[in-house]
């Protein structure tokens, strides 16, 4: 809540969040986020229809908080996986508003916004960072035609919730709320190099789709202490200065392109 | 449904590889659709799609063994726009709706323009599914449905992924029809310069590769 400004923000906007909730209906935000409540983590009992309490009450309220919050972005679905586990992290409504505000609004680039062109960007950055870094899996992913948004859309768009185990996701988030959403494309590349020799048996797109599934599963992804220490050692050095020109790179090819 | 791996070796014997695609607004069952054509189970639970799924799975049609990679969206329009070149080299499309949800139908249009912007040829086999006709609170009967796919020449089926009912016959269907245009994977083959090594006369088909 400190580090990332969210409990300023807070204490400096009193009744802000109550404010919210009681604002004028806004029916679109209040059904699509409504169609995403009994779709998000339908495994945890907390979440659950029946629950009491029940978090998707609670989900949909920083949800709808936010949507009219902030206006550009409105709701985007995986904000619904990643505000689910700031209310379980958190287990309070009006702190998991002020932290999903702080990633959403601050930490990561644009993201969510209609268009996700923060997102877009991040993907194809990652796309630069892997030919420059693990060459062969970039050539493979260029010879297939995949597209990196097939292959990792999901572990940007949900932080990686639900795709590594619950521990890891938390001891990432820690990093990217302390530092920044840098960190992203260290897990990225940690999870494709150590994986390396299985992505590279792939000979179709569906093939290298699932083994970009697979990697996120089994031992490595688990043991999250030791999987901490190889994202800071396995990628290699990856200066802010490098991500902010491949992001301005990457966002002026996208935007050229249209 | 087999491994990857395991359809992949099959494929010496297979007459073609169709990508199908999987659209329509979200919530309306497309993954529980998915589910259900391709191992045949339900769960009420299902999370939602985040970016791109698929699934792979072998029919056999009128004796020929046909390899359908069905890709599967989220429904929300902006996560659609990480995507445009998904709807490239389709061969068919199942476009569903919530026989019981007015919103997924009166936006059916708005899908039609999208598949007509990005589709890149104009063969591609359209059809209607008006899902989920297992709940009693349908807010569309049949009629409306078939009169909204005539219109766009599109097949038409209902069904519950739910209950099963109508599902098979309708992937069933849509390659049907696929195969009954042979412009519209023979050439797909050919263009991607496969070897057609395993193609006999009057066979008429080749293995492939290609998504």
């Amino acid at each position: 809540m400190a580090l990332s400004g969210a409990q300023t923000q807070m204490d400096r906007n009193p009744g802000y969040y109550h404010q919210l909730l009681q604002g004028e209906r806004s029916p679109g935000l209040e059904d699509a986020i409504r169609t995403d409540l009994n779709r998000t983590f339908p495994d945890n009992v907390k979440f659950r229809r029946t629950a009491e309490p029940c978090l998707q009450k609670t989900l949909y309220n920083v949800l709808l908080a936010y949507g009219r919050h902030n206006q550009g972005v409105g709701y985007c679905q995986g904000m619904n996986f990643i505000a689910g586990y700031l209310i379980l992290i958190t287990k309070n409504e009006e702190e998991s508003f002020w932290l999903l505000d702080a990633l959403v609004g601050r930490i990561l680039p644009d993201y969510y916004s209609p268009a996700m062109l923060g997102l877009k960007t991040d993907q194809e950055v990652l796309g630069e960072l892997v030919r420059a870094k693990l060459p062969a899996v970039g050539a493979l992913v260029e010879r297939l035609g995949a597209l990196w948004t097939l292959l990792v859309s999901r572990w940007f768009i949900c932080l990686f919730v639900d795709v590594l185990p619950v521990e890891t996701v938390l001891r990432i988030w820690d990093c990217l709320f302390n530092e920044g959403s840098k960190i992203i494309f260290r897990v990225a590349l940690t999870l494709i190099k150590q994986h390396q020799a299985l992505i590279l048996e792939a000979t179709s797109i569906p093939d290298i789709c699932e083994k970009f599934k697979q990697i996120t599963q089994g031992s490595f992804a688990t043991e999250c202490h030791v999987f901490m220490q190889k994202i800071f050692s396995e990628p290699g050095s990856l200066s802010t200065t490098t991500v902010t020109k491949l992001r301005e790179s990457c966002r002026a090819r996208l935007l050229a392109q249209g | 449904m087999g491994s990857e791996q395991s359809s992949v070796r099959m494929d010496e014997d297979v007459l073609t590889t169709l990508k199908i695609l999987i659209i329509g607004e979200s919530g309306v069952g497309k993954s529980s659709l998915l589910l259900r054509f391709t191992v045949d189970t339900f769960d009420p639970e299902l999370a939602a799609t985040i970016g791109v799924d698929f699934k792979v799975k072998t029919i056999s049609m009128d004796g020929n063994k046909v390899k359908l990679a069905i890709w599967n969206t989220a429904g929300q329009e902006r996560l659609r726009t990480l995507t445009p070149r998904y709807y490239r080299s389709a061969q068919g499309v199942i476009l569903l709706y919530d026989v019981t949800r007015r919103d997924t139908f009166v936006i059916l249009n708005n899908w039609l323009n999208e598949l007509e912007t990005y589709c890149a040829r104009n063969d591609i086999v359209n059809m209607l599914l008006g899902n989920t006709v297992d709940k009693e609170n349908r807010e569309f009967d049949r009629n409306k449905g078939l009169k909204f796919a005539r219109k766009h020449s599109m097949f038409f089926v209902e069904a519950s992924a739910k209950t099963c009912d109508g599902v098979q016959c309708a992937f069933e269907e849509l390659v049907e029809k696929i195969i009954q245009t042979p412009g519209l994977w023979e050439s797909e083959t050919q263009s991607k310069g496969v070897k057609l090594s395993h193609r006999e006369e009057g066979h008429g088909g080749a293995a492939c590769g290609s998504y």
